[in-house]
């Protein structure tokens, strides 16, 4: 494994992973700002049912790497970190922005999937499926 | 001129006009009162009084198979100003691309555009009591104060509806007294018409038979003649002029009767969940006006009309629930194992709506909103709003009105509905649902649940809306339209048709201002002729 893709994935797991400090924002903390953004999902429960459900339509990307290599394919990385193709330097709400582009692509392509009778992007699913198996 | 009881008329009497209108409903009331101090005179039959008469209301019973639908004299109303006696008053132009001839849609396309309608719709409005303004978006966003949602290339667009309250919305009462004091239009209460006399060919009306509740026979003779009486009665008094030609008058291609249209709708069919849960829906709720109320509701673009190839549908916010996410802080994986388990069986509980209000907040970034991560992180409020859709059918020879065995108090034939829907129908609500959820994902406005009854699209019951349209369609080919572009009868060339039983293709909206708009370009065309 590269660097570069390594560094990617850790980006990825932090930005989808990391505890998002509202729990403590009424405490002063010189980091509320960040702390405020930091996760890609302020509920990682219900990310995790979503992504459970999208799983069970999908049980081939049951694979925690699988799914980070398609989260982080060249054509997401383009739009991901379009500068380098590294997550380091981009910054969990650049990164926030970035997927809701590959979102609104997958809306635009028809690369969506029902789950319960909602129509939701493969993207955000994967997301929510990495949650899940992490 | 005013109000006559034709029942109080002698056996026999022959009432002369110049133009007779058959049916005093939104439609014959449009006409007549267009010439309203004019020299023509008019004679406006209409089988009902200004009031409600259950002996006359009787007349509009009827039998129903097919698809289910309520009874046909509960539909209806027989008296002065029609079914706008119990109508719900919503109002709103047809679109563009409704009067195109759309190859997706089989027998779509009427003969003329928009634009030709366009003025009669000024009109038309006028005739309810509302201004012409009202459907502008400008004029409802100053009035209640907030802006319509704003939809990726304006693939959803918004549209204002109106409606009518207050003293126009029963338009006959509204109408009454330009009637009363008329000189030149007179108003025969309880004249039933049942039966149009032609000369040999059918190719002229010479005479119509009246039959009053007190058995008495008169006729009525004129230049020119509407058929007005609605769009069940309007074939049913066509097939049943059957003395020159069984089929029925205007019946020599089969079509009198047929591509009988409803509007579509499915209630809690569709569940929108906004991705910021202070999403502003004022623009889409009733709004109090002068004239009644007003409202926006969603269609989609033309360009996604052609594109997907769909019906015009249309999308109401109705009920919204707002509720504070509470339940879904439950520690443990409780729910994920529902989830699991109902997965496997098929189902997804209802939780899953907590779960997706959560992780749409978050995906669609509604961070700026960071108020809900402040105070009541994690969890978002649960924030719903029912849409309701409302489609046009389309067009289908095998739903149609046709002749019962079974007889009314006159002795003549009371009608049938037979109101079906094809393969083409459900395959549309697909394709509509589709593209609504779609169009509200791209455009970070949220995600829409689809709620189908076991067994799919197929299943779904629609909900009539008493909107009785298409069965003397128009069409300048008599192969394929009873009536011309001048909703005249493509065999006798003294006889029009006025209300939504020209409609070849109906839209999404409700029929009767367009029925209004047509009854005015049908009323210059008269006066054209005349001149
Ligand atoms: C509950 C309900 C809600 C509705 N809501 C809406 C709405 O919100 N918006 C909308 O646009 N539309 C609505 N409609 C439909 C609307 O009422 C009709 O589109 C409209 O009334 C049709 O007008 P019309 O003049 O063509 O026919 P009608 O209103 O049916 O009038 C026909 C007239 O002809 C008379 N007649 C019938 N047979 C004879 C005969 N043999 N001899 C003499 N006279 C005869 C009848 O007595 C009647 O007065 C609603 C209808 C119902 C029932």
């Amino acid at each position: 494994m590269t660097a570069v893709l390594s560094t990617n994935r850790r980006v990825l797991l932090t930005a989808l992973l990391a505890l998002p400090a509202l729990g403590h924002a009424s405490q002063a903390s010189p980091h509320k700002e960040r702390d405020q953004l930091t996760g890609l999902f302020s509920n990682r429960q219900s990310a995790a049912i979503l992504g459970q459900a999208y799983l069970q339509q999908q049980p081939e990307e049951a694979d925690r790497q699988k799914l980070e290599n398609l989260l982080l394919s060249p054509g997401n990385l383009q739009v991901l970190a379009p500068e380098d193709g590294n997550l380091d330097q981009v910054g969990t709400r650049n990164l926030k922005a970035a997927f809701q582009t590959l979102r609104r692509r997958d809306f635009d392509e028809g690369n969506v999937r029902q789950i319960g009778g909602c129509m939701l992007s493969v993207t955000e699913l994967r997301l929510c499926a990495l949650v899940a198996l992490s | 001129m005013a109000f006559v009881d034709t029942r109080t008329l002698g056996d026999g009497e022959v009432i002369e006009a110049d133009i007779c209108i058959i049916g005093a409903g939104p439609a014959g009331l449009a006409i007549a009162t267009a010439f309203e101090g004019d020299s023509t005179r008019i004679a406006l039959l209409e089988s009902g009084d200004n009031g409600f008469d259950d002996d006359t209301q009787a007349l509009a019973a009827g039998e129903v198979v097919g698809i289910p639908y309520p009874d046909l004299d509960v539909v209806r109303l027989r008296m002065l100003g029609g079914s706008s006696n119990h109508w719900g008053g919503n109002i709103r132009p047809m679109d563009a691309l409704d009067f195109e001839v759309r190859d997706w849609i089989p027998n779509s396309g009427w003969p003329f555009g928009l634009e030709e309608l366009q003025p009669y719709y000024k009109r038309a409005a006028e005739f309810c009591g509302v201004p012409n303004e009202a459907f502008e978006i400008a004029s409802q966003q100053a009035a209640v104060g907030a802006s319509p949602w704003s939809f990726a290339d304006d693939a959803i667009a918004t549209q204002v509806f109106q409606t009518v309250g207050g003293e126009a919305r029963a338009l006959g009462a509204y109408h009454e007294e330009t009637l009363e004091n008329s000189s030149n239009v007179t108003t025969y209460l309880f004249a039933n018409v049942v039966d149009i006399t032609t000369d040999d060919l059918s190719s002229q009306v010479s005479e119509l038979t009246i039959r009053t509740l007190n058995d008495k026979t008169l006729k009525a003779r004129a230049k020119h003649y509407v058929l007005a009486a609605g769009g069940i009665e309007n074939p049913r008094i066509l097939l049943l002029a059957n003395k020159t030609r069984a089929a029925g008058l205007g019946n020599e291609n089969d079509l009198v009767g047929r591509y009988f249209m409803e509007h579509l709708t499915s209630p809690d069919f569709a569940l929108l969940f906004p991705s910021d849960p202070q999403l502003d829906f004022r623009f889409y709720k009733d709004f109090e006006a002068d004239w009644g109320e007003t409202w926006g509701m969603l269609t989609f673009s033309e360009e996604v009309q052609r594109s997907a190839g769909l019906v015009n549908a249309r999308f109401q916010a109705a009920k919204i629930t707002n509720e504070f996410n509470k339940n879904i802080d439950e520690p443990g994986m409780q729910s994920l194992t529902k989830l699991v388990q109902a997965g496997s069986s098929g189902r997804v509980p209802d939780e899953l709506e907590r779960h997706l209000a959560n992780v749409i907040a978050d995906i669609d970034d509604v961070a700026q909103s960071g108020y809900y991560r402040l105070f009541h992180h994690p969890n978002y409020p649960l924030v719903s709003i029912d849409l309701v859709v409302i489609s046009e059918q389309i067009p289908n020879p095998d739903s149609r009105v046709y002749l019962s065995q079974e007889k009314d108090r006159f002795g003549q034939n009371r009608c049938v509905l037979d109101w079906r829907l094809t393969d083409l129908d459900s395959e549309n609500l697909t394709r509509i649902s589709d593209q609504i959820q779609r169009q509200f994902g791209r455009s970070e406005l949220g995600r829409v649940r689809i709620q189908l009854p076991e067994g799919g699209y197929k299943n779904i019951n629609p909900h009539p809306h008493y909107h009785h349209m298409g069965t003397t369609r128009m069409d300048n080919d008599p192969k394929r339209g009873v009536v011309d572009a001048n909703c005249r009868l493509h065999e006798a060339s003294n006889l029009y048709v006025a209300g939504s039983s020209v409609f070849p293709t109906v839209g999404n909206v409700n029929p009767t201002l367009t029925i209004i708009a047509l009854a005015y370009r049908l009323a210059d065309h008269l006066k054209g002729l005349k001149s």
